[in-house]
């Protein structure tokens, strides 16, 4: 009778208090709150105000609240029996001993709810620090993974409570809140409990929105460098090293699956990939009724738009110094269509058109339409539909391999191969890939050319490197991120 | 048959006229919608619109006790949007809740009719609290940001607002004009594409066709409104020239808050877009009928 009597105090306390608080006073926009999992997870958010709780408390359905606990520190919220009844009754807290006596673990609650399958709300930070800053995380987050191992973990960035009602003040303002939820992740549970804690800092960390812009004069862009080719691994082998060269500058990103940053402290998965908004799935669904093809089909062209608005997100100049792709959409786009729907018949001309339209320089005229449509649909979707305004690089670096090499040792390495990957395709692709270079030349592009097969990526690194930071010098007044 | 003519019989015709307007520029919006880019807007843009337009037929028709409540609840959204995005002082905290509590300050004066009462009471929050409240407590940098972002919230989310709520004592029918000249005026804007400071001459044609409209439907239905054709032209001219400058304050505002790049704050920005416009020149609106003889 007393859970029963809880539970519908809990249930009624969130529909009438809790939810029209958050949803219509506050005003909280969540991105990708279906990523919030069914089962057991533990969601770890920043931490700035009291109102954290209440808004991940939203994230789950009111069916699962019962199951939804928020970790509330025992010695601020057990203080009185005001507080003891609004954490732990009303809205569902597990307390946890901040100062544990010895011998005791403070974590067995919270390992005991989640191996028996409720979701916990955890804030790793420990307590509500500065407005705005993202202390670093104790060691307890890392500790309940190494308990629970394959524990899934929610990352959440909250931008906002620091503002609507920060530390020690009385009154909360309404001023919007963004929840933005990160894919859930499992970490290893053989590490040490601070380094795992340290990961998922980063995660949590890589969903924060850019800093609001300062008056003044804007940040320029930065500097970006492509690594092209038909080979895949070579590619993401030097992207990799190029970051860690470019990151001892200022902060970069690199833009592959899964995207990397790095700076001073080198290079780091960031946030466990690039993944497509269930608001734009449809961008999939488009690919799909359009047929586009190989490496664009379906939904990897829907990965491929999403991963070209990061990059043009990254144009404000705020957030990164130097930006490093894994392949260039642009670049990609121009050799695939010159590979397989144009099949060298097109003149540069032409290509020069397909990369305004591309890059949302023009539209495609209304007429072209029909031809498009049928030879190009990729193109077509970007430009009509103006999905992605794609970025022309500063440096393109350009991987020659030969194409019966180059599926040997996709072979060896025990890669599948796509439908698209044939001798003569590959042959064609790789032609394009020198056509595209030739007109990105000509549009002051500095384009870099190596052969894959005997590739030593630190020195192709260090020289891909020195080309960003001499155009970074070229081009003025440092962006964002300068160290 | 019937049933139009009974629609047409049971509904002033302004407001018929209105609804039309809405239903022909659904097409519009719609087809703009799916080329993406700026025309993303357009379906959301066209629902604020059907939303507004509930709202000023509200006004202008139901019983004040119902509109203006209605009315306080979109200022309300509209400057807590405006404040999630405009970045301010931790100390101005007080300055932010006194432009809250000064939504229901200013619907009272504009509830009653008393626009000398409102007008004062706008001037003095904006040239004696404001800047009171901002200069109270531990210095910190940024007062004259923080002053020029509150006095932009509180001058279209307070004071626009609540000249709409005087234009609701003004005779039925001038508010559904009004919200049929801002349509007129920003759909070929949007359509075209908006005028910027330095690129007018490129979007002319949606200018001239927006001045165009507005005279035209104002000269046109003008007396549904009890205006003269004159005048119903004149307030066409004047609702389309201070919609295209409140275009240029949205903009301009857009790119300082830093919403003119993707993936910022998601949503948050396309509000202020929608509403700027009209509450901009809702003042303007206003003194112009009260300036006719």
């Amino acid at each position: 009778m007393r859970r029963l009597l809880r539970r519908a105090a809990l249930l009624a306390f969130h529909a009438a208090f809790v939810r029209p608080v958050v949803r219509w006073f506050v005003g909280v926009r969540y991105r990708r709150k279906g990523f919030v999992p069914e089962g057991p997870c533990l969601v770890v958010s920043n931490h700035n105000s009291h109102l954290d709780a209440a808004v991940l408390m939203t994230l789950f359905p009111m069916r699962r609240l019962p199951h939804a606990h928020p970790v509330a520190a025992a010695d601020y919220f057990g203080k009185t029996w005001f507080r003891r009844t609004v954490a732990m009754m009303l809205m569902n807290g597990i307390p946890i001993e901040r100062t544990p006596r010895a011998g005791e673990d403070p974590l067995q609650p919270m390992i005991a709810a989640l191996e028996s399958g409720e979701a916990l709300i955890f804030f790793p930070e420990g307590s509500r620090g500065e407005p705005g800053v993202v202390a670093p995380f104790r060691s307890g987050v890392g500790r309940l993974v190494q308990a629970v191992p394959g524990l899934l973990i929610v990352p959440v960035f909250l931008s906002g409570p620091e503002r609507v009602w920060p530390r020690g003040q009385a009154v909360p303002l309404p001023l919007g809140i963004d929840a933005n939820v990160g894919k859930p992740r499992t970490y290893a549970s053989d590490g040490e409990a601070r380094e795992i804690a340290e990961s998922v800092r980063r995660d949590v960390l890589a969903l924060a929105p850019p800093p609001p812009p300062v008056p003044g004069p804007r940040p320029r862009p930065p500097i970006r460098a492509a690594v092209c080719g038909i080979e895949p691994e070579p590619r993401d082998a030097l992207l990799v090293a190029t970051a860690r060269r470019l990151g001892a500058h200022g902060f970069t990103v690199g833009l592959s699956d899964p995207a990397v940053e790095a700076d001073e402290g080198g290079v780091r998965e960031a946030g466990g990939g690039i993944p497509v908004a269930r608001s734009r799935a449809w961008i999939g669904l488009l690919a799909r009724i359009f047929r586009t093809g190989g490496l664009y089909r379906g939904y990897r062209f829907a990965e491929m738009v999403e991963k070209a608005r990061m990059d043009e997100a990254l144009e404000d100049g705020r957030t990164a110094r130097f930006v490093a792709g894994g392949g260039s959409a642009l670049v990609d786009l121009l050799a695939w269509a010159e590979a397989d729907l144009y099949r060298g018949v097109f003149d540069e001309r032409e290509l020069l058109r397909v990369l305004h339209y591309l890059s949302g320089e023009r539209r495609i005229p209304f007429l072209q339409w029909w031809r498009f449509v049928r030879k190009a649909p990729e193109v077509w979707l970007l430009n009509a539909f103006d999905l992605a305004h794609l970025k022309v690089p500063g440096i393109c670096v350009l991987l020659r391999s030969s194409p019966a090499a180059a599926l040997e040792r996709a072979r060896t390495r025990g890669r599948t191969l796509e439908a698209h990957e044939t001798r003569v395709f590959l042959a064609m692709l790789q032609e394009g890939y020198g056509r595209v270079a030739a007109l990105l030349r000509r549009r002051g592009v500095e384009v870099l050319e190596y052969d894959a097969a005997d590739l030593d990526a630190e020195a192709v690194s260090a020289e891909v490197a020195a080309h960003c930071l001499r155009l970074d010098a070229a081009a003025g007044a440092p962006a964002a991120g300068t160290t | 048959m019937g049933a139009l003519r009974e629609v047409r019989t049971a509904m002033p015709p302004i407001v018929l006229a209105l609804v039309l307007l809405l239903l022909l520029a659904a097409p519009f919006a719609f087809l703009a919608g799916t080329r993406g880019g700026r025309f993303r807007a357009m379906p959301g843009w066209l629902g604020f619109w059907v939303l507004s337009g509930a709202l000023l037929v509200c006004l202008s028709r139901a019983p004040r006790s119902f509109s203006f409540p209605f009315l306080g609840a979109m200022l309300f959204v509209g400057l807590k949007r405006y404040f999630f995005l405009a970045p301010v002082r931790p100390q101005d905290r007080w300055a932010i809740l006194v432009a809250y509590l000064w939504i229901p300050a200013a619907l009272v004066p504009a509830y009653a009719n008393r626009l000398l009462v409102l007008e004062s009471a706008v001037a003095a929050g904006l040239f004696v609290l404001l800047p009171l409240l901002l200069s109270l407590g531990a210095r910190q940098a940024g007062m004259f940001d923080s002053l020029g972002r509150l006095f932009l919230g509180a001058l279209l989310f307070v004071s626009g607002g609540a000249h709409l709520g005087i234009l609701a004592h003004e005779p039925p029918g001038r508010l559904e004009l009004f919200a049929i000249f801002v349509l007129l005026a920003e759909l070929p804007q949007r359509l075209v594409g908006r005028p910027r400071p330095g690129g007018i001459l490129r979007s002319a044609s949606g200018l001239l066709l927006a001045f165009g409209l507005c005279a035209g439907v104002g000269a046109w239905l003008g007396p549904l409104a009890g205006l003269a054709r004159l005048h119903g032209l004149l307030g066409g001219v004047l609702v389309a020239a201070v919609v295209t400058a409140g275009a240029f304050l949205a903009d301009a505002t857009a790119e300082e808050f830093g919403l003119d790049t993707a993936a910022k704050r998601f949503g948050r920005g396309a509000f202020l877009d929608r509403a700027v416009p009209a509450l901009f020149a809702a003042p303007a609106y206003l003194f112009y009928l009260l300036l006719l003889p």
